[in-house]
């Protein structure tokens, strides 16, 4: 939670990670690489007294979790995503079991995103059956440009693909949260393309699509779609972290995500741990799009705006009730520490 | 910008072995390889053997944007008096080995990645020049409504009406920052539109003249392509210095 000038802001982070690449777990010289390549993410857009140094980066572990993002970073709810690189890593990278036993220590902090690779086929049906029944999921974090075997990647509207978003749907599922951005062995072009979002989106009325990383460096082809599909939201981890160290572009995008899709559809993540929620939702609140800008774009970041953005729509579309959540949030083992030390800071 | 370490013989001129890289483009962001300081070192041996290692911005670029840069370098130099042969190094890269081995034999793309499918690369390449060219006429556009002309009078402009800033007298009505200018018609050369002065100042890709209703939504998706294009170059601008110094 937040506070603007004594009003709470409700936060959802809707795109974080809680990963082990520490070197026990690394399988080969590509699991270094990869963690390598998102510190460098980490140490290129943070601000230096934000920087971690590499070894906590690799596994930073439960405690810095619960921390930074809902101790420090005023984070209520947090979006987990679920990626299994297991030629990488040995026991994974942060997959849906691993994500879920810290779930299960704070139930009402964290929604849970399962995956599915539509490649497996049938037997994969049957994998990702039993995965919706036996874990609480409630989202799906998708990676289409992921190698596997002699696939170069896949797409959301191939045949496979919509019988796993077709059972996922029947499952309850609701929000489909597709990796488009800078990505896992990215061969072609294909592989970063948006386009298969829009059949997608059009296939599935019903489904919600958030479009991570808002397809960047694709930034213009995802507002395209998104203006035609109204069940298209924009993600933008990544583009947050701009915030900092080059504002003029963060200012840019946000102006085009809400001249394109409009308050309703943007939804804020942090990707922690590449980057961490305070500093971000600091400089967030306290942002003010410059004046040029706001009269080239004909938009604003109100207030109202930036609590959609920080909250309300990712609330609405995992139908969090704002007011129950922050009731039951304040009685759980986070929330008793928050009061602790909201009442430690007003007696000193 | 990062200046690379160079070293040559005396019979190949550093100059003109810096305008050949500075034609090469990270097609992604249509921004050259030397202004993006991708280039880490050029060195040549006197037989003209000159070897170009490149460092791109993270350990996964694309495969096909990799590829095409390494081919591009390759296809550059060689075509330079005084040199023999090009090899291209890639600092650490998942692909590297396949990159250097396909781009430095002129293998295709297809050939170096077999189990990548057919070869898109050229359309690939294609699109990005596309996508450049918006960027570049946003650029231009914007410069003329800056100058207060309605966009009415934006499409009707032809290519003679616009001279650059610091050019010779010229009888063209309105003057543009000579870069904005020289890197539209650029592009708009490369990709084979009608550059002569009567033709329309503001063509679509395939050389249509917009409809002077339309021409502010195609401005206004236009201005989102140059906002793509430049925050990618910003993005790998900043990972390339991390990647640096970590």
């Amino acid at each position: 939670m937040y506070s603007l000038n004594g009003e709470d802001i409700f936060v959802v982070d809707g795109h974080m990670h809680f990963w082990d690449a520490g070197p026990d777990n690394q399988r080969n010289d590509y699991g270094h690489a990869w963690i390598k390549c998102f510190y460098d993410y980490h140490s290129a857009l943070s601000p230096a007294e934000y920087v971690w140094d590499f070894d906590k980066y690799r596994n930073y572990g439960e405690e810095a979790l619960v921390s930074d993002l809902f101790l420090e970073g005023y984070v209520d709810v947090a979006v987990l995503n679920s990626t299994y690189l297991y030629e990488f890593f040995k026991t994974g990278f942060n997959t849906h079991q691993k994500n879920n036993v810290v779930k299960q220590k704070h139930p009402d902090r964290f929604v849970l995103c399962g995956s599915f690779d539509p490649r497996e086929q049938e037997a994969g049906l049957d994998k990702f059956r039993e995965m919706m029944a036996e874990y609480p999921i409630q989202g799906l974090k998708l990676y289409t440009a992921e190698w596997r075997g002699e696939s170069r990647g896949w797409k959301l509207n191939d045949p496979w693909a919509y019988k796993y978003l077709e059972l996922a749907q029947e499952m309850g599922i609701k929000n489909v949260h597709v990796h488009k951005g800078p990505t896992i062995y990215p061969l072609s072009r294909d592989a970063f393309d948006v386009n298969d979002v829009d059949y997608a989106a059009t296939d599935f009325p019903g489904l919600n699509f958030i479009v991570e990383h808002v397809g960047l460096p694709r930034l213009d082809d995802f507002c395209w779609i998104a203006t035609q599909e109204p069940n298209v939201y924009a993600g933008t981890s990544v583009a947050m972290a701009f915030i900092h160290s080059r504002p003029k572009y963060f200012a840019e995008i946000m102006a085009n995500l809400l001249f394109w899709l409009g308050e309703d559809r943007i939804l804020f993540g942090s990707d922690y741990a590449i980057w961490s929620p305070k500093w971000i939702i600091d400089r967030f609140m306290g942002f003010q799009l410059p004046g040029d800008i706001q009269e080239e774009f004909g938009v604003e970041l109100t207030p109202t705006v930036k609590r959609k953005i920080m909250g309300e729509n990712a609330a609405r579309l995992y139908g969090i009730d704002i007011k129950e959540r922050r009731a039951s949030l304040s009685g759980d083992g986070i929330g008793a520490r928050l009061s602790a030390a909201s009442a430690q800071a007003g007696a000193s | 910008m990062m200046t690379p370490a160079i070293a040559l013989p005396p019979h190949l001129n550093r100059e003109a072995v810096l305008a050949c890289l500075d034609r090469v483009l990270d097609p992604e962001l249509d921004e050259s390889v030397l202004s993006l300081g991708f280039v880490e070192s050029v060195a040549a041996d006197p037989a003209g053997n000159v070897t170009v290692c490149l460092q791109l911005p993270t350990y996964w670029c694309a495969a096909n944007f990799s590829y095409l840069m390494a081919s591009d370098v390759r296809r550059q130099l060689a075509g330079l008096d005084g040199v023999r042969a090009v090899t291209v190094k890639l600092g650490e890269h998942f692909a590297g080995h396949e990159v250097e081995q396909g781009a430095g034999s002129g293998q295709t793309f297809a050939q170096a990645f077999p189990q990548g499918g057919p070869d898109t690369l050229e359309e690939t390449r294609q699109i990005f020049l596309r996508k450049g060219y918006f960027a570049r006429q946003e650029r231009l556009m914007r410069v003329l409504r800056r100058a207060n002309l309605p966009f009415e009078q934006i499409a009707a402009l032809q290519v003679a009406d616009v001279a650059p800033e610091d050019g010779p007298p010229s009888p063209a009505a309105v003057r543009v920052e000579a870069r904005v200018l020289s890197r539209y018609l650029e592009r708009r050369r490369e990709l084979g539109l009608d550059c002569s002065a009567p033709a329309p100042l503001i063509v679509d890709a395939v050389g249509l003249a917009i409809p002077p209703a339309e021409l502010e939504t195609y401005y206004l998706r236009a201005r989102t392509s140059r906002l793509a294009l430049e925050a990618g170059g910003s993005l790998c601008s900043a990972l390339l210095q991390a990647r640096r110094s970590g």
